[in-house]
Formats: structure tokens, sequence, C-alpha cells
């Protein structure tokens, strides 16, 4: 009788599992999973039967003018906050800004990140009636740049920052200066991280509702698709809106993100340089 | 270690009272050296007795570390090139570095040779290839890479990708050389192979070499150079070094004995 070949052990079988904290996670993905799926049920089931309505009808209440306003915002808005947040996500891994400069651009980002959207939904409200402006979508532009330079420099940074320091190094001891080894090595290392972060950040933006709202409170204009969900809501009659509204609204958010984890997943494997 | 008789002798490197400080760390003591045109001079010594520490200070790679600090001066051919007012680009470009771990820029092959003649601003693509061609001919690569030369260079074989980055360094026509224990990461056999690489370069660039393999050392310099505890104990012609050493650490050094 021969001996029976054994079979391979299930990878990580042989690490000691923390069982109480596992089935805790287990717990929490579940709950999360299932508050997903029932909130996603319940839009459908509510507003199926409205959702041609909502893409068919034209403004102020059809949602496909409506996400034409969104897009028409982020698509102006979205390469302002990214030229902003590459200026200094890059900013804050170079070494040559040293002392209180670097120190305050790092804070600053950090703590920008926490401002609530209604303050700086405030913020922008007030900035648009000193400046007597009348533009809704210039005033939710403005207000969407301001409310995602810190999110778009964080995680900018983040890519940045996820390119080896061997690596810059190098460039710099081949007498690269930090321009060129900025636009020459880490920029092309990090475009995929890049990309993540822009779709991210646009995803955010497609979804931003606080902010825009009350900056373009006293603005007569086109609403950005968010925001009419929001006045769906003052009506009971046009529930069956508002949720069809909202389907639309996460499927676009999710091909964003979806978009966002796959370049993701290309710029880890982008950065990774041979051990 | 520049002789007294003879014929004149042109220093190239000469560091004087350097005292390096990373974060708190007092890594290099008041290190005094100078090198001489067209040497090759080893650095050996435990691990954090400052070798590595004392070769970045030679084309300030320091500057990207915001917690270092350095007192003392530093001459590349006479001219001081520590404090302001340097063109370090241009310093780091004259003397290149060669890293422990072969740092591969994740671009083709030709690419990567051709990063630091386009960061000095050339574009004409006829002598870009030029120069690369005749910078891996020189790191022995030209006729391994030559058919892929625009594939990734990551795919190259391990070994070969510390003799890459001594070409990407060679394109620039470097006048002196930096290398911080290149052939840490290799087998013996690359290792050697390595040196083989860098034994002809010798004539031509003046070379330093941090190493722990001390019979790299013994091979491949004429001077050689003991470190312990950031201070330069002891310097001379190698062979004088390895069989008469003047101080007693350095003995016990090569000889494997705690230090008393």
């Amino acid at each position: 009788m021969g001996l029976a070949s054994p079979t391979a052990p299930k990878a990580d079988s042989f690490r000691e599992r923390d069982a109480l904290v596992t089935a805790c996670a287990y717990g929490a993905g579940t709950l999360a999973a299932v508050a997903a799926v029932a909130i996603g049920v319940a839009l459908i089931a509510y507003g199926w039967n409205e959702v041609g309505w909502v893409l068919s009808t034209p403004g102020p209440q059809g949602s496909l003018r409506a996400l034409g306003t969104t897009a028409l915002i982020v698509v102006i808005a979205l390469p302002i906050t990214f030229v902003a947040g590459i200026f200094a996500g890059g900013s804050a891994n170079n070494p040559n800004i040293g002392g209180i400069a670097s120190k305050m651009l790092r804070e600053s980002i950090e703590w920008s990140s926490g401002t609530p959207p209604v303050v700086v939904g405030v913020a922008v409200f007030f900035c648009a009636i000193a400046l007597h402006t009348q533009s809704a979508l210039l005033t939710a532009t403005f207000a969407l740049v301001v409310l995602n330079v810190p999110n778009a420099t964080s995680r900018l940074a983040l890519a940045f920052g996820a390119v080896p320091r061997q690596a810059r190094e190098a460039a710099a001891a081949l007498g690269a200066s930090s321009a060129a080894t900025f636009f020459g090595l880490v920029l092309p290392l990090s475009v995929w991280a890049v990309a993540a972060a822009l779709f991210a950040v646009a995803a955010q933006m497609i979804g931003e509702t606080t902010a825009i709202a009350i900056a373009i409170s006293t603005s007569n204009g086109p609403q950005p698709l968010s925001v009419q969900i929001w006045h769906f809501a003052s009506n009971r009659s046009l529930a069956g809106a508002e949720a069809a509204a909202c389907v639309v609204l996460v499927m676009v958010i999710a091909v964003f993100l979806a978009l966002s984890r796959a370049c993701l997943r290309r710029g880890v494997e982008a950065v990774s340089l041979p051990p | 270690m520049s002789e007294g008789r003879g014929p004149a002798v042109e220093t190239k490197l000469e560091a004087s009272a350097l005292h390096v400080w990373l974060g708190e760390r007092h890594a290099l003591r008041g290190a005094s050296i100078s090198v001489i045109a067209r040497k090759t001079v080893a650095f050996i010594g435990a691990s954090g007795s400052g070798k590595t520490t004392l070769l970045r200070s030679f084309n300030r790679l320091h500057d990207l570390d915001p917690r270092v600090r350095m007192h003392g001066s530093v001459k590349l051919d006479g001219a001081e090139i520590l404090g302001r007012g340097v063109d370090v680009l241009g310093l780091r470009r004259r003397v290149g570095m060669i890293f422990t771990r072969p740092t591969i820029l994740a671009t083709s092959v030709f690419d990567n040779v051709a990063f630091g003649l386009r960061a000095k601003g050339l574009r004409d693509r006829i002598v870009l290839e030029e120069r690369c061609e005749r910078a891996l001919r020189r790191a022995l690569l030209w006729d391994i890479v030559s058919p892929t030369l625009d594939r990734p260079a990551v795919e190259l074989a391990a070994d070969l990708l510390q003799r890459l980055c001594l070409a990407r360094v060679l394109a620039l026509d470097p006048e002196v050389l930096l290398f911080d224990d290149p052939t840490a990461t290799l087998d013996p056999v690359a290792g050697l192979a390595l040196e083989e690489v860098i034994l002809p370069l010798r004539r031509d660039h003046t070379v330093l070499i941090a190493t722990n393999n001390l019979e790299q050392a013994a091979r491949l310099s004429d001077t050689t150079c003991y470190l312990a505890n950031g201070e330069v104990v002891e310097s001379g012609e190698t062979p004088l070094i390895f069989s008469r050493p003047a101080d007693t650490r350095t003995e016990d050094f090569l000889a494997g004995r705690p230090s008393g």
C-alpha cells in the first residue's frame, strides 16, 4: 500500500487566528452587505418604475439633465482640483521643501481634509454673496474645488509617496532636478495611482450634495443630480422619482469607483521594483 | 593618502574634518581623506562605521534627507562642494553613484540608461543612442541587451540589473564613481562578474568603493581606508593595510576580532 500524498494545506492555515476579532469582522461585513443590498432593493423597488421617467423628463426634474449639469461641474472642477492636488501632493514629498513650510503643508492637508462640507458650503456661499456671483455652475464648481483639494492632495501624496525612496535617490544621483525626477520618474511610476485618485475624487464630486446645495441656495440655475435628489425630498409625491434618481446616481458613482479600484490594482503593480 | 615623493599627483577628492549627523546620530566624526585622481579607494569597516555616509557626502546625496546636517569641507578638484551656490546637479553628474541594491527605474532598458542624459537636457535621439550604446558596452551589457533595448528593464536577470545601473551612470561620463557595496545583493559569481566590469573602469575614473567584502577591497583597490565609529582610523596602500596595519583596531577588524 503506497503512501497517500498529502493534500496542500489552505493558505494561512498555519497561522493562529483571533477567533473573536475574526467573528466580529465577518459579522460586520455581513451586516454591511445586507444593509447595502437592502438599500439597493428598497431603492429599486420604490423607484424602478420612475427610472424611465426621471431619465426622459426634461428639466428641471429630469435626472439626465441634472446628470449633465453634474458632469459639467465635475469636468471644470476636476482639473483645477488635480492641478492643485498634484502641486501640493508632490510638494508634500519633496525633501527640498523643509522646515516649517513642509510641516505646515502636511498639517494643512490633514486638517483641511476634515472640514465638514456644510462649513465649506457656507464659506463659498458667503464668497458668492461678496463677489455678487449669480452663476450656480461657477459657485458649485468653486465649492467642489475647495471641498476636494485636500482629498485629492492626500490621495496624490499617498500615490507619489508609494514610489520607492531608492528610485528617487537613483534619479537624484544621476543629476536629475526635483522637477525632472517628478515628471520623469514619480509621475510615470504613479500614473495608475493618480488615475485611481482621479476617479475616486470624481465619484466624490458627483455624490457631493451639502456643500453645493448650500453654496448655490440663492442661485437660480441648473442643479447637479445630487442636489436635485435633495430637493425631491421636500415633496412626498416625488418619493419615487427621488429613489429612481438615487439609483441613477449610485450606478454612476459605482462605475467611477470600480474604475478607481481597477487603476489602483495596476498602480500597485507599476511601483513594485525588483527586490 | 597622497604620496610624498615621485611624480606630482592630482588630488581629485578631499574631505577635511567632515562631520555628518543623521538626525541625532553623529555618523561621521571629523573624517579627513584625500583621493588621488584615477586611483581606487576601498572603504572598509563594520556596519554603521560611516562608509556609506562618507560616500554620500561626495555627491551631496545627503541633501535629499532634511534630517541630515553636515559640517566641514569636501573638495572636488580643489573646489568646495559643500555649502550654498554649488551646482549640485552638475556635481552629481561628475560624481556618479551605484547603490547597494540595483535601483531600476520602471521603464525600458534604453530609457533607464538615457534617464540621466535626458534629465541633463539631451534630446537628440541619435546622440542619446550613441551615448547609451557606449555606456552599455563599457558595462559589458551591450551584447546581451541590444536586441531588447525597448523591453522593460525589470525583465533583465537579477545579476544584470546592477550592471545596468552602472551603465546608467557611465552614460553621463562621470569623473568619479562611488560604489556603495555594489555586490552585497549578488551571488558570488555575479559579484565577481561585476568586479570584472569595474576593473577596466579604474583606468579612466577615480573609484571609491565601500564594501564589507575584504577580498573585494584587496582585489579592486589601490588604497584602503578603514573606518570605525565614524572616524577614519587608518588609510594607506592596500597591500600594506592588509599585511601590516599600523593601528591595532584595523588589525583586529581584519582578523575578525572584536576591537578592544
